[in-house]
């Protein structure tokens, strides 16, 4: 089969739109935290966790009685339930002559489940024919509710509407296709996507996933068995648009349908398919350029597979088309429920042996016999424990007589209700728990009146940066508190887009919110002197290619296994002498000094540096090509190698003459220095490229540090010493580490940026043109690099070497405050991850903190970004008298610096956007997390170095553990959407809006939650159901607001 | 009478196809008092019609036993009912007497290796029977979370599983232990048989407690026994293991 191109390309389409909700995974090295229903982040809330919940099977709130926790605990007011239930009722009127108001109130604070199904397997009539009489249903009832059609109907719209070939297979014949077709998709996205975990990689990977993989399932003894007729699939066409048309013709899906069959294919593996689709989009990424695959190959994989069980499993005994499967449900819809029943395991256990033992024998008329008991059993026993449900909650409303005076339709409205309103409470109780959070923040903000006025500011002893992490909030506090210090919040890169490459890595990593893409590079370079730790590397390398090794076991276990054991007991017993002993072999590599290149290169230096790069490259070719000794290989030989490679002469005299050579051998070594060292013209021209991207300019550097300073409302009154602090954790055995890291920062540390920025503000001729644009920093303020380890709460202070002579006399003091506020950050942390009371907290919370930092079976060494819930975007002076319990970001903004609004709009555009996402990843994480979490860490495996598994093999766990997010099983984190504050007039915050599309669509949307406090009007806002609504902090959920009618 | 005896005695130690019989009954009762009844005096009158009655058991009645042992070991895989499984291990466990049977047997030494089965499952049969008093029925994989939902009953069918298919420690184990030195000492083929049967029971436990016990559970559907329930299983299978190492260990 070959495909015009027209076609291919609509095949494309199909699958780039069949992709669009699944949720980009990020390789774990730099965690992203992203909201699992991105993808359907233009659809309201309510209908995208619905939607969700249809394709990842994941649930969107969580259970009534988690809820009813919280509403004992007093997170949840009775008020707000009351509003909200009359809310409903205002929408959705119910019948007559019963308090329904009270049943509602009844059911969400009384009764722990769920009393309807959500499903349209039972028809509400049934019910409510099951209310009101008190025993079996009549025969006329049950006929009508066991009519074929109606059964076939059902069947279809929830086996083939909505679900693959095999999966219809799997309900009906108990194939378990899906299950070994994972396996299997797992298995082959493993061998591929591998980034140095596996000792023997797949061939040809180079030449694509499909490729790749298509050479292997040919010859490959894993799919052995199967192999004749993945041979005959793959031989049907050559591209992978080919075999997907080709098997979707096979199995007689409809093009219609297309989209939907892979979109739901995709979502089985929604780990994998996120993965590979951020994969295929990343330019910048190493593996993805040199191992190409995408989602197109994914799913050509997928279908090929799929097809071949279908063929082993189904053909010549099942039905294995779509039509097929449709014509078996509308000739047998009954043995078809009883089927589905059976193998999708909700049938009774009662019945379970005994339907086994007849759909085994497989006489017709005995399915059909017993189908037929079943179901009007099922429809009895059904109809009967709701009605019991409806009845029991009459009685706790009290409402009995009311319900028994119902009539039948009347009975049938209560029905619909109920089912209307257990469908849709879970937004109920979300914005009632919201609505809780934003009451207690609006009594705990300061008012303005009571702030004092920035002018009886006097100069701070220092002032410190931190990132808006909600982990920086405690330190700021205690901070503040010991001391004469003065902080602001800001995006953990500094507002600063930079790609990085790091001392001895050879691969850039984006240090900015996964949204931007920077253009400017920085390189890190040693300043330190050569250094002899050749022995300890050499060590190293060799246990770590022992480790890697696939026959090491057999011959070394006896030699070196002793030493693993002593590893092991001392990271067990002793972890933070043992981690302090091992850092000692280490303190040559973790002290050295390092150089930052962030001014931007002339072109005579790039020149000069590419220049000496190849002539130091031509040295060490000479030397290792001809084996002669360094002092052979003079600079006039260098210079005339180096002029014919780049092809400004032809003749290599010297190189004849001191190495002996022939033409031929000179030439063959000139095409090498070509081709294998790189010297070509081509060559140096993307050198030159790549080195145009080093560092900023003048005019990029006050650009930056401007929008910066301007951003927090830092613009005057600079103190001596100017923090910035970037964070980042420390955790051993934790491939979740960088998921705890500056999420701004692209899930990485946040030190490079604070170097840089520090770096940039420092310059004189920065601050002169800064001075020029009115921010006149004074000689002896001086921004000092810090890293805040977020584990530990230590910070550490960096690049004092750079410091000016006037400097050194005050940093003892700074260290002390520092250190103080560290200890008493850990005191109010450490009760919270070891659950005791905080008048419990230990005055060595410090040295618990480091331990947790260094255990290498500590699941959880902190507790991250949990229970965020606010992003407060206003001065300090607003939340500066409220311990928000590491429970907000906190974005420095002065709205009086920000005439045009341009500064909200940057603040919106991205640390709010980021915050969301962290927001969303931790609400979903909560509510489900064995669908949008990743499940409990203890059954984690690392995949390919860039994801983890549960267990073996199964999908790549996106979201977050267990044990960042719950508590002995329930939810440590509060799942909520964000609550976002903007201190600003009302109209100012608008505008921003106004202008930053991605905002508008999550507040409309609603996303998140957003209010804003204007300190002019002296009024408080809150965006509800499309408006902004004045509120009184009392007023929230009682509804007492004043509209506005000014819609984003 | 004496001459046939034997084939009685395959009724009650059941061998395929008389086995049956047993698991028919056992299916059908639905009272624990019964089914209990059932595994610890079903075999007695078996061991009693060999110590009584049976003059002489032909050599290839050993052949026979083993196919119906391996012939329910391999049915344990596919039943999901958990009763029905425990009758199966009963009739396999049961029948592997009929493999270091001889005229030498003594009758208390056949007593323990039946016993070392039947005290298990009874432990297994009334836990089961907890949970159908809930469920109505445990076919495992619609019957799935038990340990979320029941988690001490579900701790406790773990251990009486494990100590069924003759987990080291419990006397089952020792039982399978001896019959493996007896059979290795006259005819290794039996040897590698019991070894077979040894692991189909390992594996349809293991896939039997991973289909009943692992999952999210029934919403709603908590129920647990009592503290002092628990307190009185744990004692009876401590001493279970006590007597197991006791009498059987010895005799290794």
């Amino acid at each position: 089969m070959s495909l015009s191109l027209g076609m291919k390309a609509q095949i494309r389409s199909m699958v780039f739109v069949a992709g669009e909700p699944i949720p980009s995974f990020w390789p774990m090295r730099g965690f992203i935290h992203h909201n699992p229903l991105h993808g359907l982040e233009k659809l309201p809330f309510a209908q995208a966790v619905c939607k969700g919940e249809r394709l990842f099977h994941g649930k969107g709130f969580l259970p009534r009685s988690m809820y009813q926790r919280y509403y004992r605990e007093g997170e949840v007011s009775h008020d707000a339930l009351v509003t909200g239930v009359k809310r409903f009722l205002d929408e959705t009127p119910g019948p007559e002559g019963i308090d329904l108001h009270a049943m509602l109130l009844a059911l969400l604070t009384e009764v722990e489940s769920p009393i309807t199904v959500h499903d349209n397997k039972l028809s509400a009539r049934v019910i409510a024919k099951a209310i009101g009489s008190t025993g079996q249903l009549s025969k006329a009832m049950l006929e009508a509710e066991t009519r074929p059609e109606r059964l076939e109907k059902v069947l279809r719209e929830d086996l083939l509407d909505e679900g693959t070939v095999y999966e219809a297979l799997d309900a009906l014949f108990g194939t378990d296709i899906s299950e070994e077709l994972d396996e299997l998709v797992v298995k082959s996205c493993l061998s591929f996507f591998d980034e140095g975990q596996a000792v023997w990689s797949m061939p040809g990977r180079g030449d694509g996933l499909f490729s790749a993989w298509r050479e292997v399932a040919r010859r490959g003894f894993g799919l052995f068995r199967r192999g004749r007729y993945i041979r005959k699939t793959l031989d049907a066409a050559s591209e992978p648009e080919g075999i997907i048309v080709h098997v979707l013709d096979q199995l007689g899906v409809p093009e219609s349908q297309w989209v939907g069959y892979f979109s739901r294919e995709l979502s089985r593996l929604h780990g994998w398919a996120g993965f590979i689709r951020w994969r295929s989009g990343a330019r910048h990424y190493f593996h993805g350029q040199r191992f190409p695959g995408d989602l197109v190959d994914f799913l050509a994989i997928r279908l090929t597979l799929s097809a071949a069980l279908i063929h082993e499993r189904a053909a010549n005994r099942y039905p294995s088309t779509m039509a097929a499967l449709a014509e078996f449900v509308a000739e047998r819809p009954l043995e078809a429920w009883l089927r589905q029943a059976f193998y999708r395991k909700t049938i009774h256990p009662a019945w379970a042996q005994r339907v086994q033992q007849v759909l085994l024998v497989g006489k017709h008329t005995q399915v059909h016999k017993l189908a037929r008991e079943y179901i009007e059993y099922w429809v009895q026993r059904s109809a009967k424990n709701q009605a019991d449900g409806v009845r029991r909650l009459a009685s706790l409303a009290g409402a009995e007589k009311a319900l028994q005076s119902l009539d039948d339709e009347g009975l049938l409205s209560l029905m619909k209700s109920l089912q209307s309103f257990e469908k849709s409470e879970g937004m109920l109780w979300l914005e009632a728990i919201e609505d809780g959070a934003i009451q207690r923040l609006m009594s705990c903000l300061n008012k303005p009146a009571r702030r004092v006025p920035d002018e009886s500011y006097k100069r701070p002893f220092a002032q410190a940066l931190f990132c808006i992490d909600t982990r920086s909030e405690r330190l700021r506090r205690h901070l503040e508190s010991v001391g004469d210090y003065q902080t602001f919040g800001i995006a953990g890169f500094f507002g600063v887009p930079v790609s990085f490459m790091s001392l001895g890595k050879g691969n850039e990593t984006h240090l900015c919110p996964v949204l931007l893409s920077p253009k400017n590079l920085v390189m890190e370079m040693s300043v330190n002197e050569v250094q002899d730790t050749t022995a300890l590397s050499v060590f190293e390398k060799v246990v770590h290619e022992l480790k890697e090794s696939v026959f090491a076991p057999f011959v070394t276990v006896e030699a070196i296994g002793l030493l693993f054991g002593f590893d092991m007991v001392g990271k067990t017993l002793a972890p933070r002498a043992y981690n302090r002993w091992r850092s000692r072999l280490h303190d040559n590599q973790s002290h050295s000094h390092t150089h930052l290149l962030i001014d931007k290169l002339t072109r005579e230096q790039a020149d000069s540096i590419i220049r000496a790069v190849q002539r130091g490259v031509i040295a060490k070719a000479v030397e290792h090509e001809f084996e002669v000794p360094p002092e052979s290989v003079t600079d006039d030989l260098i210079r005339e190698l180096r002029e014919v490679a780049l092809g400004h002469s032809e003749k290599t005299p010297l190189l004849q003459q001191q190495l002996r050579l022939d033409d031929e051998q000179c030439s063959r070594f000139i095409e090498r220095l070509r081709s294998t060292y790189r010297l070509s013209p081509a060559d140096t021209r993307s050198q030159m490229e790549r080195l145009g991207r080093i560092g900023f300019t003048l005019e990029e550097q006050v650009g930056f540090v401007s929008q910066a300073l301007r951003s927090i409302g830092l613009t005057r009154n600079f103190s001596r010493f100017v923090l910035c602090v970037g964070h980042g954790s420390q955790s051993e055995n934790n491939p979740y580490e960088s998921a705890l890291d500056c999420g701004a920062c692209g899930g990485n540390p946040g030190l490079a940026n604070a170097r840089i920025f520090a770096h940039m503000a420092n310059k004189p001729a920065v601050r002169t043109r800064l001075k020029a644009q009115g921010i006149d920093i004074p000689d002896d303020a001086w921004f000092v690099p810090a890293m805040h380890n977020t584990t530990t709460d230590e910070v550490t202070l960096y690049d004092l070497d750079l410091l000016p002579s006037t400097h050194p006399v005050y940093l003892d003091r700074l260290q002390n405050g520092l250190v103080a506020a560290c200890r008493l950050c850990t005191q109010e942390r450490m009760p919270e991850l070891n659950f005791i009371a905080a008048q419990q907290a230990s005055e060595n919370a410090d040295k618990q903190a480091v331990r947790n930092a260094m255990d290498w079976s500590q699941v959880r060494p902190e507790w991250g970004l949990a229970r965020n819930a606010y992003f407060i975007i206003g001065r300090r002076e607003l939340t500066e008298d409220c311990p928000l319990n590491g429970r907000a970001f906190l974005h420095s903004y002065d709205y009086r610096l920000d005439r045009k609004q341009r500064l909200l709009e940057n603040i919106m555009t991205g640390p709010l956007v980021v915050g969301q996402w962290i927001n969303m990843e931790h609400y979903f994480s909560a509510v489900d997390n064995e669908h949008y979490g990743s499940g409990s860490k203890v059954y984690h495996n690392v995949a390919g170095r860039f994801g983890v598994m549960t267990g073996n093999i199964s999908d790549l766990r996106t979201g977050l553990p267990a044990q960042t997010v719950l508590a002995e099983g329930v939810p440590y984190h509060e799942p909520m959407r964000l609550v976002t504050v903007v201190e600003a007039p009302l109209a100012h915050v608008q505008s921003a809006i106004a202008q930053v599309a991605i905002i508008r669509r999550l507040l409309n949307n609603g996303w998140i939650r957003m209010m804003v406090i204007d300190p002019e009007a002296g009024r408080t806002h809150v965006y509800q159901a499309g408006d902004w609504q004045q509120v009184t902090p009392q007023a929230i959920s009682d509804q007492s607001v004043h509209k506005e009618a000014m819609p984003v | 009478m004496t001459e046939y005896g034997w084939l009685f005695a395959t009724l009650f130690l059941p061998l395929f196809p008389l086995a049956m019989v047993f698991n028919f009954v056992f299916q059908r009762a639905h009272n624990s008092v019964l089914r209990v009844a059932l595994l610890l005096l079903w075999p007695m009158v078996g061991l009693w019609l060999l110590d009584n009655v049976v003059k002489q058991v032909p050599q290839w009645v050993m052949y026979w036993a083993l196919a119906s042992v391996l012939l329910y070991s391999v049915r344990m895989l596919v039943v999901r009912e958990v009763g029905i499984w425990v009758g199966f291990l009963a009739t396999a466990g049961w029948g592997l007497v009929w493999l270091s049977y001889s005229e030498s047997s003594s009758a208390a030494t056949m007593v323990l290796h039946v016993m070392a089965f039947s005290l298990p499952l009874v432990l297994l049969i009334s836990l089961v029977m907890q949970l159908e008093r809930f469920h109505g029925s445990v076919f495992a994989g619609v019957v799935s979370g038990v340990a979320q939902n029941h988690p001490r009953v579900a701790g406790l069918i773990a251990i009486s599983v494990l100590a069924a298919i003759g987990t080291p420690l419990f006397p089952a184990f020792f039982s399978m232990l001896i019959h493996v030195a007896q059979s290795m000492a006259f005819l290794p083929v039996v040897t590698i048989g019991i070894g077979v049967v040894w692991l189909l029971w390992s594996w349809s436990g293991v896939r039997l407690l991973q289909e009943l016990l692992v999952g999210a559970g029934e919403v709603g559907a908590k129920q647990d026994i009592t503290i002092a329930m628990v307190a009185l299983y744990a004692f009876f299978l401590v001493l279970i293991i006590a007597a197991g190492v006791y009498f059987l260990g010895r005799m290794l």
